[in-house]
């Protein structure tokens, strides 16, 4: 994980992207594909799904990078792959499941699960704790990158971490883990 | 109850996107092949490389990313340059780094084991000798490419055809089978960002330039990141630098490291890992991980490899006994599971599986002294 995301240096990268210098990419990506992808892995519950979702993501807002006005490239991306899982989760409701889905496991196609701390955390947490948590614990983000990412001060971003983390641990010991 | 960040923290990789992904969505734009064009161009990089030469580069950049981390902060100390003075950062010495190669080279490791349930029978004479032939190269790369004793690295004149880089190092090593490696990269390091607030400092560096090669000139393309935070009683240190070494229109190397030392109340904990991957027509197809861990006076060492669709993990330590080096390792690999010794002995490995109960010895069960790694034993 690169740390120390910069708001201008990302932005001018994107702007760079979007002047045709695709050296820009690795350095767009690396900064902002964990932000997207617990923003979708919430939504969506599975990692195969939320992999596949974050490619979408970028696919499409790389391709329509003419149409980002905005000063905040992140949350561009963000409120991309949150539109993309929900869609996704509405189109699985509406299919029938279908015994290869429900003996998946007998075909080698079973989705492995998250680890249970995960699965714990998404149902424990509000969205936007849950998000905190991640960028903070696990994707390696410093608190002021969150901050800057969710348009927060790093006051409230702390507060926040810490609460989720009091609801998260009360959580799991309910549940004796 | 654990802590819940570090149960977070401890199934993180199973849950992280794969850097497939990125590759993927490469592929799908059709941005890799562009990238390297004219990265290779820039460069006079040269394409169309056998497999040896590449598992050879993939050693070579190995060592040059170890040997970067301490040179490169060394270098710019050195006064010429107008960029500022790398802060402090986890190897900042050429003693910390040789420790550190030492250490990865098993001379001083411990077991790392965290669940030590992996109880096993005695593998086939079949699984044994293939877990032995992967082992092997496994342990080749580590004592080749992080044994301190087997890589020098010095500052290098820039030649004229090279004149429009700052900087030249020539690294050697030991690749796989043990031959010696000798490259040069010729590279600029320029300040892209710096923050300092208070008493947090955090710099960004691009990194551009050419690994010289007797097989060719390969454009390096990278960054690094420096972030330091200092308190009254505690101190956070992070380093990050990563860069591709491109050896073909759509293939490259992919380095990344990271290091991070916390230290509160004169406990410190320090985490590295280095990870190589061979990308090839934008597809991962390799990748190697070293990860390092110490903490109150131990040390974890684990290297994963994935290729052709497997996954193979190697936990290791070493100690001398009655004067001979052994090595202890358990393996998962796609031949099988295996805890065994290793004799270094005459140059090279000699293999002794255990079974199930003598496995008992690899686990390391950090509330039970009874449990501590082959304690037992003495």
């Amino acid at each position: 994980m690169y740390m120390g995301t910069d708001k201008r240096k990302l932005e001018s990268k994107v702007a760079a992207l979007a002047g045709g210098d695709t050296r820009a990419f690795d350095y767009i990506y690396e900064h902002t594909n964990r932000a997207v992808y617990f923003a979708i892995l919430y939504i969506v519950g599975n990692k195969h799904d939320a992999e596949d979702l974050l490619q979408d993501t970028y696919v499409r807002a790389l391709r329509s990078l003419g149409a980002y006005r905005e000063d905040n490239f992140t949350g561009w991306l963000v409120q991309m792959g949150k539109n993309l899982a929900l869609n996704h989760v509405k189109r699985a409701k509406r299919e029938v499941a279908t015994d290869f889905a429900e003996q998946s496991w007998r075909f080698g196609a079973k989705e492995e699960p998250l680890p249970y701390v995960y699965d714990v955390a998404a149902k424990a947490l509000t969205e936007e704790e849950y998000r905190i948590v991640m960028m903070c614990s696990v994707a390696g983000y410093k608190r002021r990158e969150v901050a800057a990412m969710l348009n927060m001060p790093i006051g409230t971003v702390t507060w926040k971490y810490n609460e989720a983390l009091k609801k998260l641990r009360a959580k799991l010991n309910k549940e004796d883990i | 109850m654990k802590d819940v960040e570090k149960l977070l923290k401890e199934s993180s990789a199973d849950v992280l996107p794969g850097d497939e992904v990125k590759e993927r969505v490469r592929a799908e734009l059709g941005l890799g092949a562009q990238t390297e064009r004219r990265a290779a161009a820039a460069h006079g990089g040269t394409f169309a490389l056998g497999k040896n030469t590449k598992i050879a580069l993939i050693a070579a950049a190995l060592v040059v990313i170890l040997t970067m981390c301490v040179v490169l902060p060394i270098v710019l100390d050195g006064g010429s340059s107008s960029v500022p003075p790398a802060p402090p950062i986890l190897m900042s010495t050429q003693g910390d780094f040789y420790a550190y190669s030492a250490l990865a080279a098993g001379s001083v490791l411990a077991v790392m084991n965290s669940s030590g349930a992996l109880a096993l029978a005695l593998p086939s004479p079949e699984v044994q000798a293939a877990i032995r032939d992967s082992a092997e190269e496994y342990l080749r790369l580590v004592d080749g490419l992080l044994s301190g004793g087997e890589i020098s690295h010095t500052s290098a004149e820039v030649p004229q055809k090279y004149a429009q880089y700052a900087y030249a190092m020539t690294v050697s090593g030991t690749g796989l089978g043990g031959n010696t490696l000798t490259y040069t990269l010729y590279y600029n390091e320029n300040l892209s960002s710096e923050e300092i607030d208070g008493e947090e400092t955090e710099r960004e560096y691009d990194i551009e330039g050419v690994l010289s090669t007797p097989n060719g000139d390969y454009a390096v393309r990278g960054g690094r990141e420096s972030e330091s935070e200092y308190d009254k009683d505690e101190s956070e240190e992070e380093e990050e630098l990563w860069f591709n070494a491109y050896i073909g229109e759509s293939s490259y190397i992919r380095v990344e490291q990271e290091s991070e030392r916390e230290s509160e109340d004169g406990e410190e904990e320090l985490e590295r890992s280095h990870l190589i991957s061979l990308i090839e027509n934008g597809k991962v197809v390799e990748s190697t991980t070293v990860d390092l861990a110490q903490e109150d006076g131990e040390t974890e060492v684990e290297l994963t490899v994935k290729r052709d669709g497997a996954v193979d993990k190697l936990q290791f330590t070493r100690e001398t006994r009655g004067g001979k080096d052994i090595l202890y390792a358990r393996a998962q690999f796609s031949a099988g599971d295996a805890s065994f010794r290793v004799y270094v002995e005459d140059g090279g490995y000699r293999f002794e599986f255990v079974d199930g109960d003598e496995d008992d010895d690899f686990d390391d069960d950090d509330d039970d002294d009874d449990d501590r790694p082959y304690g037992g034993r003495h």
